[in-house]
């Protein structure tokens, strides 16, 4: 082995090593910016992502249709008197239908708040390590995204943007303890702050704490998103599963089940601006 | 059959990482018992390490785990400094110490797979002073994934085998 230590191999393999920590660590410190070789590589990577997260979908598509199938048949021929009469109408609409979903949950959106300016991705990847159900959508800064923009679908709140790439950029789900946003019970206007534990993260929900002891908040009322930090306000989280008081001060926390499905997410809305913007580091760190 | 090009293999060999790699990005293998995530390209990656030359296998380690940090969204930089890491003392230490067979593979896999989820859950939770969700992803994420990745040495073993022949 002696021999390998004095080789020119080793002073290569050296070398290369020193450049990836130095890359490593200048882009760990700038935080926001992809690193650049992660970057080429999934700028080079993104169309055959894309394409396995298709097969990968359309699979799953085939797995849960068939294990549906006896109920679906059922449905199905319940349904069929209806359908008869409604296939004359419904045949001009639905290949538009199926088309413009998305977009119609886009416009959707717009008209309930209408000061947001969006950029729709894909999710091409998922990353299998994280516990929070992180992934990585199909847009960079290229499309104007930047690090901190708020990603949500019709449902409601998926999370933010961590990091950006040329091509793509990652997100960092509500599930995650690296994410906490100001909150409000719609019901009873009580605050909180919205973050993840890996807890609660196993069973796709996560925690709104620092509530008053006071509160009114109830199981099934709706958290929304109050506006304070990098969210703007009024958007959907999800519902109120549990409440318990917390072990190391008077408040009160809940669990909250958020009404986006992290495992089955495919396209997102990226909101690159809306009234009100700029507002604290979604990692407490400003 | 013909004979493959020194470069077909390499093309070969970089089309079944790249394969493996879209694997582990589709989110099929998190259909998982137990809430583990196996790190397929780990064992495979040991497995091409043993057999390979020390700048081959420190640079495929290198390329396979910047692949990996463009996946990532919480550990920029980890992946490829772990796997450039992994490569090259694999490559050494089979290449040195150990006979190149399947017991050597499943217990270098073994070795590395257990270095790799303890490096995650120290520099992610432990060095963030996050030892609660540190110690619950420990018992339940680190440790049913080790288990997981680790089934996978054998078969990757003997496809590695297969295609040793053939390049033969």
């Amino acid at each position: 082995m002696r021999f390998f230590f004095r080789s020119r191999q080793f002073k290569i393999i050296v070398a290369v090593f020193t450049a990836v920590v130095l890359f490593t660590a200048i882009f760990g410190w700038v935080g926001t910016r992809m690193a650049p070789q992660a970057d080429l590589a999934g700028m080079i990577s993104a169309p055959f992502q894309a394409l396995a997260a298709k097969i990968s979908d359309d699979v799953s598509d085939f797995v849960s249709a068939y294990q549906d199938g006896n109920q679906l048949l059922l449905e199905n021929a319940r349904l069929q008197s209806e359908l008869n009469d409604l296939r004359e109408q419904l045949a001009d609409y639905q290949s538009t239908l199926s088309e413009n979903e998305f977009l119609r949950n886009y416009l959707g959106i717009k008209e309930n708040n209408p000061s947001l300016t969006m950029t729709p991705a894909t999710r091409i990847a998922k990353d299998s390590e994280d516990m929070y159900s992180g992934f990585i959508i199909n847009r960079g800064s290229l499309a104007g995204i930047t690090a901190n923009s708020p990603v949500i679908t019709e449902a409601g709140l998926v999370g933010y943007i961590t990091e950006v790439g040329l091509t793509t950029a990652k997100v960092t789900t509500v599930l995650s303890p690296e994410l906490t946003a100001g909150a409000l019970d719609n019901r009873t206007a009580d605050s909180g702050i919205l973050s993840g534990t890996s807890a609660l993260a196993e069973n796709g929900c996560c925690k709104f704490y620092n509530l008053s002891r006071n509160c009114n908040i109830a199981i099934g009322d709706y958290v929304i998103t109050s506006g304070e930090g990098i969210f703007p306000g009024g958007l959907m989280v999800g519902t109120i599963e549990q409440i318990g008081s917390d072990d190391y001060n008077t408040s009160i926390f809940a669990t909250v089940r958020p009404f986006v499905d992290f495992q089955k997410i495919r396209n997102v809305m990226v909101v690159t601006g809306f009234a009100g913007q700029g507002g604290l580091d979604p990692n407490g760190e400003d | 059959m013909q004979k493959l090009s020194r470069y077909g293999w390499r093309l070969l060999w970089a089309f079944l990482f790249f394969l493996l790699f879209l694997l582990q990005g589709t989110g099929w293998l998190t259909v998982r018992p137990l809430h583990a995530n196996p790190m397929i390209l780990l064992p495979f990656l040991v497995i091409f390490s043993m057999y390979h030359r020390e700048l081959s296998s420190a640079l495929t380690g290198l390329a396979v785990g910047i692949f990996l940090d463009s996946l990532s969204v919480s550990s920029t930089g980890f992946h490829s400094i772990f796997f450039f890491l992994t490569g090259l003392t694999v490559s050494l230490i089979a290449h040195y110490y150990f006979n190149k067979n399947i017991r050597s593979a499943i217990l270098l896999s073994l070795i590395f797979c257990l270095c790799y989820y303890f490096a995650r859950f120290f520099f992610f939770f432990l060095l963030r002073g996050n030892f609660t969700d540190g110690t619950y992803y420990l018992f339940r994420t680190a440790l049913p994934s080790f288990i997981y990745t680790n089934l996978f040495s054998v078969p990757f073993f003997y496809l590695h085998h297969i295609i040793s022949l053939k390049a033969r």
